[in-house]
């Protein structure tokens, strides 16, 4: 079965992009090829021109669920990435402090996650991802199990991050809200097989805050994408049937 | 402040202890009408003591011949025990491990590891007894048989629990086999694990009767056979009353092991920022 098909977009430094699609459009399996963590059957994906043997070092992973370990403490928690890359223990746990305390979360150090709520549980594996210091980050919709006030003010706390940060960041989401006003260029996806439909650049300037979400500006953007959505939603129903 | 904290400490400490009592009111009023029914079954029922030796006159053998039929035998019975069921607790982790991580070993071991238990244990006794004689080590054999494979089925599942996509986040890491093994899969396992440790801890015993059973010299299960055939039914459920003991320590021997080894896995959900 081929999840996705003819998919070619670049992505600058420092940029953010997200890609929207219905589900089962083959979202994730893209990521994890583009991660080196599945080989494509056809195709290549280039750093700074370079189709790189071992593209993994180049990429942070964040996922829907936390991935907490229930069995360490937060700081240990965020030094898992370091740890496991190489960095000796008491360093890594160092600088996972370092990153807790420029971040505001150092009063959990050592709290386990199941004493946190879902976003401040998402917070950390945030941590625990720009700790690695990884060029991209591939965010596989990481806010997609909170609730949605949750959900607003991660977004912000994101924002800020990455304002700070600048890493790369892809982000896949299937909230069109989410989409437009964290990125800089909107991806719209295919189903079966995934495809890449339409690209949308989000001129609303920067930094942004949730006042953005109400501006007709922002509304143009929202039903352009919306448009094309539910035209892809109907398509894909009618090929089933 | 700090004196408001103490009062509502030990007013809690109270209010947890009452809790407790009513939690365990049905068990005890239960176990009370028990050992009263126990007690005075012989003279509703106009039955010779032997028949059911009412619960003082057990306690009473099990004291007085504690010290020169219980306790060593009871020794012989609990070394054969633990010698068992630690060969079980090490081979069984490693054959779990090795079940999980390996599709070779997978396909070695696993049919070997079911069919060891579709051997009836009483049935392979006698043999082993002649093949090694009236000694310890069949008894440790059956214990070790009876006793592994919970820990083989507990460690394969807990191995198996960790998530696909934590194993993804792993490997864009580039975690080698073993850091993901140590790191992340053998700490999940671990609930998993002292599930079927404990569930060993108690059929172990049981392990080590049967083996007595059909074939020894010392242990609580000839002590038992003796006192069976001279009708001394006291002697025989002091000797029940050991080994259910023997079961019962052993089970909470593991038991206190788990709490300090994986003391995470019974903290309370979303506690932070109430103290302690």
């Amino acid at each position: 079965m081929v999840a996705i098909e003819d998919i070619g977009f670049s992505v600058k430094a420092g940029e953010f992009v997200a890609l929207v699609g219905p589900s089962g459009c083959g979202k994730s399996t893209l990521l994890n090829v583009t991660a080196g963590l599945m080989p494509p059957t056809r195709g290549d994906i280039l750093i700074d021109g370079v189709a790189v043997e071992d593209r993994r070092p180049y990429f942070g992973y964040m996922f829907q669920s936390d991935l907490l370990m229930p069995w360490a403490d937060i700081r240990k928690n965020v030094a898992l990435g370091l740890e496991i890359l190489g960095t000796p223990r008491r360093e890594a746990r160092d600088r996972a402090m370092e990153i807790l305390r420029e971040f505001e979360l150092d009063q959990f150090a050592d709290k386990y996650p199941i004493q946190l709520s879902g976003g401040m549980r998402q917070r950390v594996a945030f941590m625990r991802t720009l700790l690695c210091n990884r060029s991209v980050l591939l965010l596989d919709e990481p806010f997609g199990a909170l609730d949605a006030l949750t959900r607003s003010v991660m977004q912000e706390w994101l924002l800020g991050v990455w304002e700070r940060t600048k890493p790369t960041i892809i982000l896949i989401t299937h909230d069109v809200e989410e989409a437009i006003f964290l990125a800089d260029r909107v991806l719209m996806m295919t189903a079966r097989p995934g495809r890449i439909r339409k690209e949308v650049g989000v001129d609303l300037g920067r930094p942004r805050d949730h006042s953005v979400l109400t501006t007709p500006e922002f509304n143009v953007i929202k039903e352009e994408i919306l448009e094309e959505l539910f035209r892809e939603v109907a398509r894909s129903r009618n090929g089933d049937e | 402040m700090a004196k408001i904290d103490q009062e509502s400490k030990s007013r809690k400490a109270s209010r947890k202890l009452r809790s407790a009592i009513v939690d365990y009111l049905p068990a005890i009023i239960l176990i009370a009408a028990l050992i009263v029914f126990w007690e005075i079954f012989n003279v509703i029922f106009d039955q010779p003591d032997y028949i059911l030796p009412p619960l003082h006159d057990i306690l009473y053998a099990a004291y007085i011949h504690a010290s020169d039929q219980f306790l060593p035998n009871a020794w012989v019975t609990f070394q054969e025990v633990i010698i068992g069921y630690l060969v079980a607790v090490v081979s069984g982790l490693l054959i779990g491990v090795g079940i999980s991580e390996s599709v070779t070993l997978r396909r070695a071991l696993l049919p070997l590891v079911i069919s060891s238990q579709a051997i009836p244990i009483l049935a392979i006794a006698p043999v082993l007894i002649i093949w090694f004689g009236f000694v310890m080590t069949p008894k440790i054999i059956i214990v070790v048989l009876i006793s592994f494979f919970p820990i083989v089925i507990t460690t394969v599942t807990g191995l198996q629990s960790v998530s696909r996509d934590m194993l993804y986040l792993l490997d864009s890491l580039s975690a080698s086999r073993w850091q993901v093994l140590h790191r992340v899969k053998f700490p999940a396992a671990l609930p998993y694990i002292f599930a079927g440790l404990k569930n060993s801890a108690v059929i172990s015993v049981i392990g080590a009767f049967v083996g007595e059973y059909v074939g020894a010299i010392e242990g609580l299960a000839p002590v038992m056979i003796l006192a069976n055939s001279a009708f001394q039914t006291d002697v025989v459920f002091a000797a029940i009353f050991y080994l259910s003991f023997m079961g019962i320590f052993m089970y909470l021997a593991v038991t206190l092991i788990e709490r300090r080894m994986i003391r995470w896995h019974f903290i309370a959900r979303g506690s932070a920022g109430q103290g302690e």
